[in-house]
């Protein structure tokens, strides 16, 4: 009894005291959600390189932005997702949506992007009939950039498939082994490959998905990096990008959406952001995070 | 191997920590531990999760007989009817009876398992929108015919449930219910400090009934546990088969188990019984579609597939499951072998100390609550309108004991996956 009391306190004055650290992570997000786990990620892998992290959890942007308010002289990065940062524009009323994010020179964001975007079946369709004018249930997860993704492609091709909404990530597979779809957007072609599905990588772009053959999901990462979209990593598979002080983050926003909206090339889009930013990420991870640790030790002195 | 040992030690111990203290779900407890996971093999992964997943069954039970206080969604049954015969002197019983049960119907399961491995892609091709929304629908009308109130009542108190739980943002429709989005009650009302409020204060506060206690050991006989053994079976079969349902799973299979029991039989034991063998053999079916297809179907198996993808491109969970099948299995065996005997020890020794310290039991046991419900508001950024749910439910509670709130919070459980398939449904099919 007295063994269960003490761990009960002790992780009650944990989850308390967790505030304390020098360089803040904030992260809008239901606990156990992928921005938590990711902050957690990107948390740690600044503490292995001896900065004293913590990380704090907000439901919705409102509550971020009252404790940057709160505390203007505490060192914060915040971590959103390129679908969450265009949300003001794209879902206004989502609580994730940040309209008026407080940027100081003590506040960081970052902005983390998916690498790609594919389309996948269960195995019995592919590109050439996604391309065929016979209707068919697209599954998406109800993110922006999906969104943007499927809507624009299929506008593009001129066709007339359903587009369905799920809130999980993890529900559309099942949708479609269920059969409740025909296709779905995912990032990650592993996610498929045991139910015998294949994949075609699409970036929106009529021309580039009229052009590639129809792929089975082993080859699809190979395609990606074969086309250009070589991209620089940092350990964990997803494209992060900076935004400093002084950054028209409303132009920024817009410029996203446009790039989204329009891009012949996705690349586009980071590139973008960098030059906005004023800093460009390296190419390897190490080069990477020489810039980004070079870059807090600038605005957390 | 050391790696697998380690590491399966650890998912067994921090599972019992999930299973008994409450607001530490399985889920959560995935999430805190994503960047230790993230570096270390697959196979690990997969070993810890199993092994918390097992072992959080195992002392749900124990935690929601002896204080009332369930600590995860599928305890709820134990520690509405178990812990009232805790109360009465016969928690010793029911604590090595639901262990027996859930060792038994773990391995059950398990062997079932291996059986459906080569069905589960049926199974799965099997869930469409229909069948889920069938599925719940069909729960739903267990939970408000089989409550102790009139049926009106239950409607009633299922109505109100599913309002309060659709207050707030849907990420579903992509609007707010009910509220503005600067309310306070924009993040919604909390299921926990409702259950808290409503069930769990109001029992473990009321008087203990001294006269029916008894000051010696309760004698523990295999011939009395084994006249269970068809509520055992049925509970496991019928938990079996609903822990492959997508968001609810084994929550599902322990509520509808006591809720079948209770119209069977009423009897509180039978009731506890049924509901942990439902709940140990969801634990083992709700894996099978990620561990055969690769899909997740609760939020702790998403996590756990954003672990293993993140960490490898090169091998998906069926993968590492299928090379692997005999460390699984032998650890699996070996798990609940120790967490039978762990949580049959637990209760032989815990029962001394429920008798003698009645008293200080109850008042940690509400400090317990009242502590973890707050502390999982604060940590959600939510704690003003936890702690508002937490005194208005607890008085209501207090002050209308009779009233069976069971729907109430079920419903309030279940709201999430009853809207988005009602978002799914509307989308596919209307």
């Amino acid at each position: 009894m007295k063994k269960l009391i003490t761990i009960l306190l002790f992780s009650l004055i944990s989850s308390f005291t967790l505030a304390a650290g020098r360089l803040t992570f904030l992260q809008i997000g239901a606990p156990g959600a992928n921005s938590e786990l990711y902050s957690n990620l990107m948390s740690s892998r600044l503490s292995e390189r001896g900065w004293d992290t913590s990380l704090l959890n907000f439901l919705d942007c409102k509550g971020a932005e009252e404790w940057i308010k709160k505390n203007p002289q505490k060192p914060v990065i915040f971590m959103t997702w390129s679908d969450d940062f265009v949300l003001p524009i794209t879902q206004p009323e989502n609580p994730r949506s940040c309209p008026a994010l407080t940027i100081s020179e003590k506040t960081l964001v970052t902005v983390i992007n998916k690498s790609h975007h594919m389309f996948c079946s269960r195995g019995d369709l592919g590109l050439t009939e996604f391309m065929s004018s016979k209707p068919t249930k697209v599954g998406i997860w109800s993110h922006p950039v999906q969104t943007l993704v499927a809507k624009d492609l299929i506008k593009d091709l001129k066709l007339e498939h359903k587009i369905v909404g799920f809130a999980k990530g993890a529900d559309l597979l099942q949708a479609l082994v269920s059969g409740d779809v025909d296709y779905i957007v995912v990032s990650s072609e592993n996610l498929i490959r045991n139910i015998g599905g294949q994949c075609f990588l699409t970036t929106a772009s009529p021309v580039l998905a009229k052009t590639m053959s129809n792929l089975k999901t082993t080859q699809a990462q190979t395609s990606v990096e074969s086309l250009g979209f070589k991209l620089s990593r940092l350990g964990t598979g997803l494209i992060p990008l900076y935004v400093s002080y002084n950054t028209n983050i409303a132009a920024l926003r817009i410029d996203i959406v446009d790039i989204l909206n329009t891009r012949p090339e996705y690349s586009k889009l980071y590139t973008s952001i960098n030059q906005k930013s004023g800093l460009v990420a390296g190419q390897s991870t190490a080069e990477q995070w020489s810039a980004f640790s070079s870059f807090l030790n600038s605005f957390t002195k | 191997m050391i790696d697998v040992f380690m590491f399966g030690s650890m998912g067994l111990i921090l599972g019992i920590l999930a299973g008994l203290l409450p607001g530490l779900g399985t889920g959560s407890l995935m999430g805190a531990m994503f960047v230790i996971l993230m570096s270390t093999a697959p196979i690990n992964v997969l070993i810890f999760y199993l092994g918390v997943l097992t072992s959080a069954q195992y002392f749900g039970s124990v935690s929601s007989i002896i204080t009332g206080v369930p600590g995860d969604t599928s305890s709820i049954p134990s520690s509405v009817w178990g812990h009232k015969l805790a109360q009465q002197g016969k928690g010793e019983n029911l604590l090595f009876d639901t262990a027996f049960y859930s060792l038994l119907s773990g391995l059950i399961s398990f062997v079932l398992f291996l059986l459906m491995v080569t069905l589960g892609l049926y199974w799965a091709k099997s869930l469409s929108t229909i069948v889920q929304t069938i599925l719940l629908l069909i729960a739903v009308i267990c939970i408000i015919s089989f409550s102790q109130n009139k049926l009106t009542v239950n409607a009633l108190l299922a109505a109100l449930g599913l309002g309060l739980a659709t207050i707030g943002y849907s990420s579903n429709f992509q609007t707010y219910f009910f509220v503005e989005a600067n309310s306070m009650f924009r993040h919604g009302i909390p299921w926990l400090p409702v259950l808290a409020g409503l069930l769990v204060i109001p029992s473990v506060s009321s008087p203990i009934i001294k006269s029916q206690l008894s000051p010696s050991p309760a004698i523990i006989s295999i011939a009395t546990t084994l006249k269970n053994y068809i509520v055992a079976i049925r509970g496991a079969v019928i938990g079996f088969i609903l822990g492959t349902v997508p968001g609810l799973s084994y929550n599902l299979s322990s509520l509808m188990a006591a809720k079948l029991e209770e119209k069977l039989s009423n009897d509180p034991f039978k009731i506890v019984v049924s509901s942990e063998s439902a709940n140990n053999a969801g634990a083992v079916s709700t894996l099978l579609p990620l561990f055969i297809l690769g899909i997740p179907i609760t939020a702790s198996e998403s996590i756990v597939l954003a672990i293993i993808t993140t960490n490898t491109t090169l091998q998906s969970i069926p993968d590492i499951f299928k090379n692997n099948l005999i460390i699984f299995s032998t650890y699996f065996i070996i798990i609940n072998l120790l967490l039978f005997v762990a949580a049959w020890k637990f209760a032989t020794s815990i029962s001394t100390v429920v008798f003698k310290y009645q008293r200080l039991l109850a008042i940690f046991s509400v400090l317990l609550v009242v502590g973890s419900t707050c502390w999982l508001g604060y940590y959600q950024g939510n704690l003003l309108v936890t702690v508002i749910t937490l005194i208005l439910s607890t008085l209501i509670g207090i002050y209308f004991k009779k009233i069976d709130w069971i729907p109430i919070v079920f419903i309030m459980v279940m709201q999430p996956f009853l809207e988005s398939t009602a978002a799914k449904f509307i989308q596919l099919y209307l």
